[in-house]
């Protein structure tokens, strides 16, 4: 392969996995927006909903109802999460609620190592039959879904946003919570759905991500922390740049990964995060954002 | 203070909104101290006086969004204590200080969410949109655009007109005329005209006294958390001691 | 206090004698290990309990210390204590360098940024194989040693790690009690009011940081030189979330938490790593402490979010962990006092050049402008009032010249010097102290470990000092000081009240005697008056007058219109951001366009 070739099968598996990441890093955002909390454990959804609906195939039933049921469930561990853990500590400090959620993601990993073991899990490819070639790049039929179902999920999630109620209410708590209570609008509420929104969009990472890497307990933290350096350098606020950064970003992890050594992959991946932190912090600095608090408005 | 060449007024409607020793408290300060009064259905009501008077905070109090102690009613229905999301339901809106809108959602999105809890009546939403667009004609050619991008004035528009979306029966205005130029405030005065003339009742809180009194029927001026003056707008209006309770020498 | 006195004593014999209590049964590693996580821990807890920053990286540098100590001394041949130095610095520096940025942002990027950190060293680690050896580790890599006496064993590691983790928990507690510690509880409390106040919140939290990276360094020295052996197991980021588990469950803000943290979970570990293979499948077993340790977590932070150590406390009726050290005088009665305090230079007050000048001030918040091309000037000595209706941009402009907020345009100069776009603290530097509507009182700290943070910038004692506990007479000097101001504003006598617990007109009067502890040239007072009574407005007048007769000008900010007409000599009248009037108070009050201001223009 020449290394154009090369190049552009870097940059179609970049794509696909960045589209994976952007799922995730969508959920952290919609929670973070309108309930200021950083969900540790959104990557357990993913894990969760890979891990049942390999148990569900494995008890025969047919793949579609299969996933169906395994995106649900992760939806309804979302809004559970919210109610159980989230909900009670609304008066905590940030730093608490992150805790929180670090404990959760050891919950859960813990519960899913408990229901299913160490061992990895892997889920069939959507439809079976040969890779094919568009654009000089080589894509299995898996990834073609992958792109293609991410594609459907963001033109709902803009369609939701954008056009529905609750879609608008969920956008409305999170740029002013209390004008939002002042027209009738519960911010508990909308936590819960939040977190459920985000639960689904997990869930329906795992099942996209696990027919070409293999499911286990564990890929959770990974997975939902490559999510999260999208989300940041979006500054955890607009949807569409958070798709745009975390599909750039798994471009870049390709690449790495491709042209350096694929044993970096992960790090090079964390590597990015932490420029992107500090040029974050660079820029605040120079714009004296030492008193983010105080909007000090008369 | 009575004019006997004003023709015998019809009987006065009924209370909507009644306040008795209402207390608050912003933080360690006490920004409430007994304050009372009422404004019958139908009635324009200002609330005039300096900043650091409280009278932001006795919104804030009726809506809900601080505690206080004390007596609320609408229609004779306690409602001390209940938060804004009950209150909306219940027909009080709040416009609140600096608009508070949704700066990010568009215009039209703005309005429908100000039919929140009115959700699941998708007609009369549509039709109660149609009434502040006809109110606001200016919303109709912006409908989709972001908030943000509206001008001061027009964002106060906005903010009204969301407060309209939820059908209230008593709408309370926080500041409505706050860094306006006098021409907007003019406009607005106008809608707030009409607004009465509709049976609305307005609670009106307001730094620029003059304006403020000229719509209102009635109004308190308020003076470190308590009420100090009361009457007819016409007669405040005309009233030396208004003047003192804003440039200093308090008001005996 | 004898009672504290005497259960650490207790604690002491007990972990001294242990190695004899416990030879032949039970192996003495475990509670080794119970040392360094507590070393490493002490560290967590001092960055998340006084910085309140949480680091998910702590095993980063963890491994960084092990491989540092690990490859000078095996390959290089280097002294191992000399090793050991190189690792506690090189986990410093990458902390220093890595993280202060970091922390400049909210804590949550901080947690994921040193997570992230902690993944990219796991992957330098494992693939670095010619320097690191790589997943299988290095191995003979050679002890610490006395002279000629080689440390082997147990034992000999078991006193060093505990003597560390002490010596940290000595260090950590001396940097609390010390100016250090007061700067970063003022940080903890209001970033805005510290910087005002001169702190710059940047620069003391990266400290803490490299501080806590440099315990887990020396940790991961004296791991390599008992093992003879180093591997990258030990130092992934589920680890990191272990060492967190065991701050929060001790309890964070205290750091003898960390040392009781420490210990129940390294002990738990044991058990269930003893106790689950019966129950599950073999192999398994180690994880699933991942579930027993995210249920304790959580029901720490839901039933104990102070965690454990208080409870201890109680138990062992030893009062209450973390009153302040600060404040209590040095036994020994009342010394004369030493060297008094460096006053800041005054400059010679210069009638031709103003104290404070405005030039074309402009701030802009999206689409409004709040502060709209504003030029003024105060002269030295003045008492200059800003009123202005409600949204007329007075706080705005106080925020502008104190630095809170940056201008889109305009320059500050004080007594000469030209400030643009300077951060708080360089201002404050300057001389200028202020008071905030609502006063940001340091509510934990008491009134005169308040009043002392005002003359932060007056003393010196740094990290180094404070850990050693070197400061004790500048701290006396210090305090005696404080109590100048307190009597200034009528405080005396409360000096160890918690400022949470004064009354709100004291509030005012405290944040008044913090600023004047500053010695500053220009004292921004913003709405002093709001909240207070008749008489305590009289009383706040007549200060106001006497702090100017000490040579201070004053700008205030005030409402209540009738009270500036009385003080001051000059006022400005601001409305939609711009100046529609300055005078004296007589000739303002009279003025057309002020009543139009404040009543609303004429219809």
């Amino acid at each position: 392969m020449t290394l154009e070739q090369q190049i552009a099968q870097f940059l179609a598996s970049g794509l696909v996995n960045g589209a994976i990441y952007a799922l995730l890093g969508l959920g952290l955002v919609v929670i973070f927006s309108v309930t200021r909390v950083v969900n540790v454990a959104q990557g357990e959804f993913a894990a969760f909903a890979a891990l049942l609906g390999a148990t569900l195939i494995g008890r025969d039933l047919p793949p579609p109802l299969a996933y169906f049921i395994a995106v649900a469930a992760a939806t309804g561990l979302g809004a559970a999460m919210h109610l159980v853990a989230i909900r009670p500590a609304r008066e905590a400090t940030a730093l608490t609620l992150l805790i929180i959620t670090i404990a959760l993601h050891l919950a859960l990993k813990g519960l899913l190592l408990l229901l299913w073991g160490t061992q990895p899990y892997s889920l069939p490819p959507f439809t079976i039959g040969p890779p094919l070639r568009i654009a000089g790049a080589v894509f299995t039929r898996q990834s073609l879904w992958v792109l293609g179902a991410v594609a459907v999920i963001l033109a709902a999630a803009y369609l939701f946003f954008a056009r529905t109620v609750y879609g608008k209410s969920l956008r409305a708590c999170a740029v002013n919570p209390r004008a939002a209570r002042l027209v009738g609008i519960s911010v508990d509420r909308m936590g819960t759905l939040a977190f459920a929104v985000a639960g689904g969009l997990g869930g329906i990472a795992g099942i996209l991500i696990t027919p070409q890497t293999l499911a286990t307990y564990d890929m959770g933290l990974i997975l939902g922390l490559k999510g999260f350096v999208g989300a940041v350098v979006a500054g955890m606020t607009s949807y569409p740049w958070t798709v745009a950064a975390t599909l750039g970003f798994g471009v870049v992890e390709a690449l790495g990964a491709g042209l350096i050594s694929s044993a970096y992959r992960d790090g090079i991946a964390f590597a990015v995060l932490v420029l992107v932190l500090l040029a974050r912090a660079l820029r605040h600095l120079r714009e004296g954002v030492l008193i983010g608090e105080e909007a000090a408005q008369e | 203070m009575n004019d006997a060449a004003t023709p015998a007024a019809p009987p006065p409607a009924a209370d909507l909104l009644v306040v008795r020793t209402l207390h608050a408290w912003y933080g360690p300060i006490q920004a409430l101290r007994g304050v009372s009064l009422h404004a019958r259905a139908g009635e324009c009501v200002a609330i005039i006086g300096p900043n650091g008077a409280g009278k932001t905070t006795l919104l804030h109090a009726l809506c809900g969004l601080l505690p206080s102690r004390g007596r609320i009613t609408l229609a004779d229905h306690p409602i001390a204590g209940m938060p804004p999301e009950a209150l909306v339901r219940l027909g009080l809106a709040l416009v609140p200080e600096r608009r508070q809108l949704f700066t990010t959602l568009a215009v039209a999105d703005n309005l429908l969410l100000g039919a929140f809890h009115r959700r699941t009546h998708a007609r009369e939403v549509a039709e109660d949109l149609e009434g502040v667009y006809r109110l606001f004609p200016i919303l109709r050619d912006r409908a989709g655009q972001p908030a943000r991008t509206l001008s001061g004035g027009m964002q106060q528009m906005l903010a009204i007109g969301r407060g309209l979306m939820a059908r209230p029966r008593l709408l309370l205005m926080d500041e409505p005329l706050l860094g306006l130029a006098p021409m907007v405030i003019r406009e607005i005065l106008r809608v707030l005209s009409d607004l009465k003339a509709r049976g609305i009742t307005l609670l009106l809180v307001e730094q620029n006294a003059r304006a403020a009194l000229e719509v209102a029927d009635r109004g308190y001026v308020m003076e470190t958390g308590t009420v100090v003056l009361e009457g007819p707008a016409s007669a405040l209006a005309e009233n030396p001691r208004v003047r003192a309770a804003y440039l200093g020498g308090h008001v005996e | 206090m004898r009672r504290a006195r005497f259960a650490l004593a207790a604690f002491l014999v007990v972990v001294g004698a242990l190695p004899w209590a416990v030879s032949g049964r039970i192996s003495l590693s475990v509670f080794l290990f119970i040392g360094l996580n507590a070393l490493i821990a002490v560290g967590l807890s001092l960055l998340g309990g006084q910085a309140g920053q949480i680091s998910l990286g702590q095993a980063a540098f963890y491994g960084i210390g092990a491989y540092i100590s690990a490859i000078t001394t095996l390959r290089y041949g280097i002294n191992p204590w000399i090793g050991m130095g190189l690792a506690i610095a090189g986990a410093a520096l990458v902390a220093y360098v890595v993280g202060a940025p970091m922390l400049i942002l909210r804590g949550h990027f901080l947690v994921l940024g040193t997570l992230a950190l902690n993944v990219i060293v796991d992957v330098l680690i494992r693939n670095l194989q010619t320097l690191t050896g790589g997943p299988s580790g290095l191995t003979g890599i050679p002890p610490l040693a006395l002279g000629v006496v080689a440390l082997r064993g147990d034992r000999a590691y078991y006193y060093l790690a505990w003597g560390a983790a002490l010596a940290a928990v000595w260090l950590g507690r001396n940097l609390i009690a010390s100016r250090v510690g007061r700067a970063l509880a003022a940080i903890r409390a209001s970033e805005v009011a510290a910087a005002t106040l001169g702190i710059n919140p940047a620069h003391y939290k990266a400290r803490t940081f490299a501080i806590s990276a440099a315990f887990a360094g020396l940790a991961g020295s004296l791991y390599v030189h008992y093992l003879s052996f180093v591997s990258p197991s030990p130092f992934g980021f589920e680890f990191s979330i272990t060492l967190l588990v065991m701050s929060v469950l001790g309890g964070i803000a205290h750091l003898p938490g960390a040392v009781l943290g420490a210990a129940i979970l390294t002990v738990l570990r044991e058990a269930l790593r003893t106790v689950l293979p019966r129950f599950f499948r073999a192999g398994a077993s180690a994880e699933y402490e991942i579930i027993v340790f995210g249920l304790l977590l959580a029901a720490v932070v839901i039933f104990a979010p102070g965690g454990v150590w208080p409870f201890v406390l109680r138990l062992l009726r030893l009062g209450r962990s973390g009153t302040s050290a600060q404040s209590r005088r040095p036994a020994g009665g009342d010394a004369p006092s030493m060297t008094a305090l460096p006053e800041p230079p005054a400059p010679a007050a210069r009638d031709d050049v103003p104290l404070l000048r405005i030039d074309h001030l402009t701030k802009r918040f999206g689409g409004l402008v709040a502060v709209d091309d504003l030029s003024f000037q105060v002269a030295s000595g003045e008492i200059y009032a800003v009123i202005g209706p409600n949204g007329a941009g007075k706080t705005t402009v106080f925020n502008l010249i104190s630095g809170v907020l940056l201008p889109n345009r305009g320059v500050i100069t004080l007594d000469g010097r030209s400030f643009h776009r300077r951060p708080a603290y360089d201002i404050a530097a300057a001389g200028v102290a202020r008071t905030f509507q609502t006063p940001h009182v340091f509510a934990d700290l008491t009134v005169a470990e308040n009043v002392m943070l005002g003359m932060h910038r007056r003393l010196r004692a740094g990290f180094a000092a404070a850990m050693l506990r070197l400061t004790r007479r500048e701290e006396r000097a210090a305090a005696e000081e404080s109590d100048a101001y307190l009597d200034q504003v009528g405080l005396s006598g409360l000096r160890d009240t918690p400022a949470g617990a004064l009354p709100f007109g004291a509030q005012r009067l405290l944040e008044i005697a913090r600023a004047l502890a500053t010695r500053p040239r220009l004292l921004l007072l913003d709405e002093p008056a709001s909240g207070l009574s008749a008489l305590e407005r009289a009383g706040l007048v007549t200060l106001i007058r006497r702090i100017r007769g000490g040579g201070v000008t004053i700008v205030l900010v005030e409402h209540d219109v009738g009270l500036v007409m009385g003080l001051a000599d000059r006022v400005l009248v601001l409305n939609y951001g711009q100046r529609i009037a300055e005078g004296s108070p007589a000739a303002v009050r009279q003025d057309r366009r002020v009543i139009g201001a404040y009543l609303g223009e004429p219809a």
